[in-house]
């Protein structure tokens, strides 16, 4: 007895023996010729050891191979396995391991990206910001077709030559954020970066306005009145003018109201002050080495 | 409404795999196989005509077999080519290719009525025995069967996707 395997749901066996029959919506099919008589009745009952059950040929003297219980000779089983495991079947399975292989290498790419993208993110969410960067350039190089990813590398490269006070050269980098979408506040950035640029190059005047710019883009927090402080402090150091100091002095003021308890505020409160006091602009590095407990000033007290 | 056939010609790699899946099982289980159709124009579209068995597990794996293996390579296939598409937006016609490729075979991977009724012509006689699979094969004998019906409403199209697109999409959020 034979059983079918169908692929498509509506074939049945009928109760006759040896008879298919295939429904097709409302129409029944019987398709029992379509299995060839010589197999339906060849492996019906499983023939002795020396009799092909396919061709019924006996070969005297030889114990044949056995399909399950079913005994063929070589010609027979060499036609069987062509039938059932065909040429065509054996490249169409080769042609679709080598696609499916080849498309992993020519796509594994993608994955990098995505793998990268992600570690840069979280790199980024733990203010990991150069290891950020270095991923985010490397998910770029993988995926050089989405103009996205090469922006976002330049972003936190921008972001990381902004925090090791690198202005003029995240300046530069931001130049290629501009795609970016409002909320990565280039514009915030990129005034922050010419800010330190002007600082770096001596170009005060370009310091206050882009502090002041700053400024109007966000006025309650502390740090952007002090910039504008600082601002007005270089170009009193620079032209030793009483107006410039008084403006200083009354940023400064705005900003101490807002905040003058944090230990940034009060680093830069201290800078500030040194630098109205003495007329000399020196370093960050430069003041904390100078004054590492911070600085009192006691003229403007 | 599109005919059968018609599904069956445009998804093609998918009844090669499905009636492949039934021919590894039988070799896997040794039983014979007397004669395969991987695919023709009519209906059914691809057979595989094999001993019968009184082994409960071998038939169930015959019939199954269809839905591991179909399934698993709709997964492969599709895989590659989820993520410049969905994640970077790229088109790319391998991409293309392999999606097509993926979901057709995903598409086969449900057993047919015919597998179920194999599968449930011997669970009746084991479920006396208490034997496990038999008792778990009744509800997957039904879902088989309601599935079958849910192809009028493209249910094989809808399980293709949800293989070869959503398992991605749920790996890769």
């Amino acid at each position: 007895m034979k059983i079918i395997s169908a692929f498509t749901g509506n074939i049945k066996n009928t109760h006759s023996p040896g008879k298919i029959g295939l429904n097709n919506g409302s129409c029944t099919i019987c398709c029992s010729g379509d299995i060839p008589a010589e197999e339906s009745s060849a492996a019906e009952q499983p023939a002795s050891g020396s009799v092909c059950a396919f061709c019924k040929n006996d070969f005297p003297g030889i114990t044949l191979d056995k399909i399950s219980a079913y005994p063929i000779c070589d010609s027979c089983k060499v036609n069987l396995d062509k039938k059932v495991f065909p040429l065509w079947v054996k490249l169409f399975f080769a042609g679709v391991i080598c696609i499916v292989i080849f498309s992993m290498f020519w796509n594994w790419r993608f994955y990098q990206g995505y793998m990268d993208i992600r570690k840069a993110n979280s790199a980024f969410a733990e203010r990991k910001v150069s290891d950020a960067a270095a991923l985010m350039e490397r998910a770029s190089a993988n995926v050089p077709e989405v103009k996205e990813i090469g922006a976002l590398a330049n972003y936190f490269k921008a972001v990381d030559l902004l925090q090791k006070d690198k202005s003029t050269e995240a300046l530069a980098v931001l130049d290629n954020c501009k795609d970016l979408p409002p909320d990565f506040h280039i514009n915030q950035l990129v005034l922050q970066a010419e800010m330190g640029s002007g600082f770096d190059k001596k170009d005060y005047n370009l310091f206050l306005t882009s502090s002041k710019a700053l400024l109007q883009l966000d006025s309650t927090k502390a740090d952007a009145w002090a910039s504008v402080s600082s601002a007005y402090a270089c170009l009193y150091s620079q032209n030793g003018t009483d107006s410039t100091k008084a403006l200083s002095i009354r940023y400064l003021n705005r900003s101490k109201a807002l905040d003058d308890t944090s230990a940034d505020a009060k680093e830069y409160i201290g800078r500030i002050l040194y630098r109205l006091d003495s007329k000399q602009i020196i370093s960050k590095d430069e003041f904390d080495k100078k004054f590492p407990n911070g600085y009192t000033s006691n003229s403007l007290k | 409404m599109i005919p059968g056939f018609f599904i069956s010609i445009l998804t093609f790699p998918g009844v090669i795999v499905h009636e492949f899946a039934h021919l590894f099982f039988c070799k896997l289980r040794k039983v014979a196989v007397f004669d395969v159709c991987y695919f023709r124009v009519g209906n059914p579209a691809g057979y595989v005509i094999h001993e019968n068995t009184n082994n409960f597990y071998s038939t169930f794996l015959i019939s199954m077999g269809p839905f591991l293996v179909n399934t698993i390579l709709c997964l492969l296939i599709c895989f590659p080519a989820y993520m410049p598409i969905k994640f970077f937006n790229i088109d790319h016609p391998l991409s293309y290719f392999l999606i097509w490729l993926g979901v057709s075979i995903g598409m086969h991977a449900i057993p047919s009525n015919q597998d179920a009724k194999n599968i449930y012509e011997q669970a009746k006689e084991k479920v006396k025995e208490r034997n496990l699979l038999a008792i778990l094969s009744f509800p997957i004998i039904g879902l088989i069967y309601v599935f079958n019906i849910l192809r009028f409403f493209w249910a094989d199209f809808f399980y293709g996707i949800a293989i070869g697109i959503g398992l991605p999409s749920l790996i890769f959020k």
